[in-house]
């Protein structure tokens, strides 16, 4: 067993996202996505106008990934995820198109964490909050936040995760 | 002849819908289990296929899927799971439960049209 210092979150758990993130959007979105960095923050604020927040809870511990996009990337996205136009995603799309990214890409996610673990991470069903500006409440503080930035056809979106070990 | 896709993202339906498409078949759709049992209870003779989500609220995939294989009316339409549940135990279970095929997202819509190919037994 690993203990991990407290305000950090493990390299496998980050690489497990980058690379659920990099192929979810490759298979389903066809989209090529770069990953440009991660910081790490004490806030949990959504960087964009439309978020996704997923909760995930295993052995090791608990904690919550979040997906913000601008609104032009996530009508971009989905418009690549259903092969039509932007012009022609509605706001249902984007919203329905954004929580089930945060689905796949956090199921992707907890495949590869799991390996080895007798109890496979277990996921919530997806949250999309929209808006600029918009905030999420109640996450507890002084936990590990990562933020990684992707890229995508010169625009930016984050994937969070705060994490609480065990 | 009519597919029926059981999900509760509307965006994966749609993805779906255009597989069946592909294929000349007619679309039917459900959020949960349980609106895919009352759409069956209608329509069970018409439909060849049914795709099905796992995580899903108000009926979850599995319970469905048991529900589905001790009803004499269903039990011989194919289910194929589509779903994130990757996990080795999920996917024994599911089989175990009479799925003829697992489908892990994410997927490509190529991909997916083979699968449901292979899955009714048809020509290429």
């Amino acid at each position: 067993m690993t203990t991990q210092a407290a305000g950090t979150i493990d390299a496998e758990l980050v690489n497990a996202f980058m690379n659920a993130t990099t192929e979810v959007l490759g298979t389903m979105a066809q989209t090529e996505v770069n990953f440009k960095g991660a910081k790490a923050e004490t806030d949990f604020k959504p960087t964009g106008d439309i978020s996704s927040v997923i909760g995930i809870t295993g052995q090791k511990g608990s904690g919550v990934v979040m997906l913000s996009f601008p609104i032009n990337v996530a009508s971009l996205i989905v418009s690549r995820l259903l092969g039509t136009t932007e012009a022609q995603v509605t706001s249902e799309d984007r919203c329905d198109g954004i929580g089930e990214l945060a689905n796949m890409i956090s199921g992707n996610a907890k495949t590869k964490m799991s390996a080895g673990d007798e109890e496979p991470y277990k996921l919530s069903l997806p949250s999309v909050i929209l808006g600029t500006g918009h905030s999420i409440s109640g996450h507890p503080n002084n936990q590990p936040n990562l933020i990684m930035v992707f890229g995508v056809d010169e625009e930016d979106f984050t994937v969070q995760l705060c994490f609480k070990y065990n | 002849m009519k597919i029926l896709s059981v999900d509760d993202s509307a965006i994966i339906r749609k993805i779906i819908c255009g597989c069946v498409d592909v294929l000349g078949y007619d679309f039917l759709e459900a959020e949960n289990g349980q609106q895919a049992l009352d759409i069956l209870s209608d329509q069970y003779q018409d439909v060849q296929l049914i795709l099905l989500d796992w995580n899903m609220p108000v009926m979850d995939g599995y319970e469905t899927l048991t529900k589905l294989k001790a009803d004499d009316r269903f039990k011989e339409i194919p289910v194929m799971m589509v779903t994130t549940e990757s996990e080795k135990t999920n996917i024994i279970a599911a089989m175990k439960a009479g799925a003829k095929h697992y489908v892990v997202k994410p997927f490509s819509q190529e991909d997916l049209t083979s699968r449901i190919v292979e899955c009714m037994g048809l020509a290429v």
